[in-house]
């Protein structure tokens, strides 16, 4: 028993480095960052950290089945240019509108499904198209204009919060994300996802439907980031066509820094929502401190290879 | 010369190698033998230069030598063939040979010296029959084996490591081999010769180190030894009672049953299983024989014929299909087509029960933790798995301990109808007498078992029933008394 209860300490540890990391940052910028620790900057932070957030979500299923989805970014900001497009020329109910956007979320990630798992192109090449072919379409459809004058309610529902400090829309990054952790981590859909990525041959000979689920998984990662577009269009108040550019790129990172691994069969949703944080917080303490958007990047690049670096190591140490 | 002064590796308080002292010495060939997680993979990890040592020094030629990095291994003279060939199929025997350590003229590689080096390096071996502009590509095993011996001599070893060299070669190819490797002895060469196949190394080996548990348990002359004393300090015990004791426990009632059903290579056959009965497929490789359960259990399709399990006609589109009939598949290979080695030992033991829907795992349609663990517990019990947990990952256990979770997360899932395929490749005699017990163990219990295997002892030792394939076709059906020479016979039909 003394082993087990070991091993069982050390795995806790080891998901609890990350966390250890965001707190340390969290202190660190309390002290030298000016107004990092108010209720208002706080409140902007859970707010910017929502929609890459939800991305990381669904992107979590995508490399714990050791795919990718490069496509994520760009339906975002279709997902927002088109629900501002129904709401302002078509006079679409809001609500309406909002689901319609999520259903075209719904449709990229059902091309992505059916180009992976059923043609069984790469997925890094597939989503890399459909990437492209989405963000002309979102471009194309407001010609490249950012559209304004929505109606009131979507500004009151972003300005919505619990105890003035928690965001609506970063409440519904938590609803999706606590469902998709039962999901990824109770469930059987969540073992299979875990099986696929780990070895897909031997999934498929222990009966596992690998095409059915990776078509769920990818369609899922479009939902998701047609929600997240929804939410950026109430966090921006406004259509923007590139809303999500290179968020994908953050998703994938919060995923790999909380743990995730691109080989597949690793991963998971509390781990990346901490990666995400601690992607979010970095650029917010450094943008406080007065260090310009160049360097940021530098150091954000820097920390993520860091942050694999690290895990590799902890990797081989346990062979 | 070689060798190596207590040399200690320890994994997780388990000592992989415990104070480990041999010579190799020039010129000659060293057998180095025992079972599967005894140590020599783990050695000869530490010569490569993938594992660096606990304790202990390695002398090579009377200089203590450090072997941190491949790089450092082939500075120091040790050349590898390793068991799984490394080539690059889509470069010519040339480019490989030379690989890594391209002739260079200025910036550009000289083309007509890797020729020369290479067809210097075949000479070398006394092979003539290799052309070195030729691609790799479509040549046979035993051709590329050749190109990854020259490679590794075209870097002046003086140590040369073979491990498993013959698992793949045909008698003919291995003889081939043999000559190549008494030239490189001829030459002065040290080679250590790593093999399961106990009479090639009676026939190889000069001297023999026997490791067993880590530890050297035998280190002297080859003459004289026979196969029964090897066997004797690999085990430690006697290698008696190897197969379990016979009872028949054939049922009248068919489990499962192929009616002109074939597709591919497989020719269209009938072919029944009772429950309670153990039929061997007998044959050579290319046979049909994983052909044919591909087909079953609809990894590939069946072009004609019919499938029934229990009386019934039924269609098996995929594995999942079979599974939901009761069927279940250990395939050949484990590594990539059986285990998710990345992942727990009861994660892998519980993949195909939750997917038939077991209730052991299964609470309130979510994956049952408790229940899996309880589960796991019991199968590692009752196969007798060397492990410290069943969270332990797969990766870190021994071929042997891997196969018996390939088996027995199939026999979790509640499968009726097992169909065993080579399943005692490449492990241990313990492991082996432990998979034997586990096939007759299934019968006892009423489940209907197939056992494709390419060794007829085995075939005869666990099955009451064994039918020869031959090109596609059943070319023989006969009990379990008959002798081998029948067996062998039916095989080229």
């Amino acid at each position: 028993m003394g082993t087990k209860k070991k091993e069982a300490f050390k795995e806790r540890l080891n998901s609890l480095t990350v966390l250890l990391v965001l707190v340390l940052m969290l202190l660190v910028f309390s002290v030298i960052a000016k107004g990092f620790f108010s209720t208002r900057n706080l409140y902007y932070l859970l707010q910017q950290v929502s929609v890459v957030g939800l991305l990381a979500v669904g992107q979590t299923f995508v490399i714990v089945s050791k795919g990718i989805d490069l496509s994520v970014g760009t339906t975002v900001g279709l997902s927002c240019i088109m629900s501002a497009i129904l709401i302002t020329q078509y006079h679409v109910p809001v609500l309406l509108a909002i689901t319609l956007a999520i259903l075209l979320g719904a449709f990229v990630g059902a091309i992505n499904g059916i180009l992976v798992a059923i043609l069984g192109i790469p997925a890094f090449i597939a989503t890399l198209g459909t990437m492209y072919v989405f963000e002309a379409v979102a471009l194309l459809s407001c010609g490249g204009n950012n559209i304004y004058s929505l109606p009131a309610s979507i500004k009151a529902f972003s300005n919505l919060n619990l105890l003035g400090i928690i965001p609506s829309i970063t409440i519904i990054t938590l609803i999706f994300a606590v469902v998709a952790h039962v999901l990824l981590s109770k469930t059987r859909f969540g073992r299979y996802t875990y099986a696929i990525g780990s070895n897909e041959e031997a999934a498929r000979f222990s009966g596992i439907k690998v095409k059915t689920k990776l078509f769920m998984i990818y369609l899922m990662s479009g939902i998701l980031s047609g929600i997240a577009g929804a939410l950026m269009l109430c966090r921006l108040n406004c259509g923007v066509a590139l809303a999500g550019e290179g968020y994908e790129m953050n998703a994938i990172a919060a995923v790999v820094i909380g743990g995730g691994s691109l080989f597949g069969g690793e991963g998971s949703i509390p781990g990346a929502l901490v990666g995400a944080l601690i992607m979010t917080v970095l650029s917010n303490g450094l943008q406080l401190m007065g260090v310009s958007t160049y360097w940021q990047k530098l150091l954000i690049g820097i920390v993520l290879v860091c942050a694999v670096f690290i895990d590799n190591v902890r990797r081989r140490k346990e062979m | 010369m070689i060798e190596f002064k207590h040399i200690t590796k320890t994994f997780f308080s388990n000592k992989a190698l415990d104070d480990v002292s041999f010579k190799a010495y020039s010129g000659e060939i060293l057998a180095l033998l025992g079972q599967n997680g005894a140590g020599k993979s783990t050695l000869m990890k530490i010569l490569s230069g993938v594992y660096k040592k606990d304790e202990g020094q390695i002398f090579i030629e009377g200089r203590e030598a450090e072997l941190g990095s491949a790089e450092e291994s082939r500075k120091n003279g040790i050349g590898i063939v390793f068991q799984e060939l490394s080539n690059v199929p889509h470069l010519t025997v040339a480019e490989n040979i030379v690989l890594a350590n391209e002739p260079l003229k200025g910036a550009f590689v000289d083309k007509k010296k890797q020729l020369e080096v290479a067809a210097e390096m075949l000479a070398r071996m006394g092979i003539d029959d290799i052309a070195p502009d030729r691609k790799l590509l479509g040549m046979s095993v035993s051709q590329q084996q050749i190109c990854e011996i020259a490679k590794c001599i075209s870097q002046n070893p003086q140590i040369v490591i073979f491990d498993e060299p013959t698992t793949s070669l045909t008698t003919k190819e291995k003889e081939k081999l043999f000559e190549i490797m008494r030239k490189m002895k001829q030459d002065g060469l040290t080679i250590i010769f790593i093999t399961h196949y106990l009479e090639d190394a009676i026939m190889m080996a000069d001297r023999c180190v026997v490791m067993k548990d880590g530890k050297v348990a035998f280190h002297g002359m080859m003459e004289g030894l026979t196969e029964n004393q090897l066997v004797g300090f690999m085990i430690g015990e006697k290698a008696s009672d190897f197969y379990p004791a016979y009872q028949n426990y054939t049922t009248e009632e068919t489990a499962l049953e192929l009616k002109g059903f074939g597709g591919g290579v497989v020719s269209p056959l009938d072919l029944t299983v009772r429950y309670g009965e153990v039929v061997g497929l007998s044959g050579l490789i290319g046979a049909g024989r994983t052909e044919l359960a591909h087909l079953i259990i609809g990894e590939d399709k069946a072009k004609c014929g019919h499938i029934f399990v229990n009386g019934k006609e039924v269609y098996i589109r995929n594995e999942n299909d079979a599974l939901r009939h009761g069927i279940g598949y250990i395939n050949e290979d484990r590594r990539t087509g059986g285990l998710n080695l990345t992942m727990s030992l009861q994660f892998n033991l519980s993949i195909p029960s939750l997917v038939a829907g077991r209730k052991e795992v299964i609470k309130k349609g979510m994956a049952d933790d408790r229940g899996i663990s309880r589960m796991a517990e019991e199968m590692i019990g009752k196969l007798g798995v060397k492990c410290s947990s069943p969270k332990q990952k797969l990766m870190n256990l021994s071929g042997g301990n891997q196969q018996k979770i390939s088996i027995g997360k199939w026999i979790a899932s509640g499968a009726r109808i097992l169909i065993f395929d080579e399943p005692t490749k490449g492990i241990d005699v313990l492991a082996k007498a432990k998979v034997y017990e586990v096939i007759r163990e299934l019968a006892k219990q009423g489940c209907a078992v197939l056992v494709i295997s390419s060794y007829n002892p085995e075939l005869k030792g666990v099955c009451d029933r064994i039918e020869v394939m031959a090109k596609g076709r059943i070319t023989g059906s006969y009990g379990r008394e008959t002798i081998e020479e029948e067996l062998m016979l039916a095989q080229q039909r």
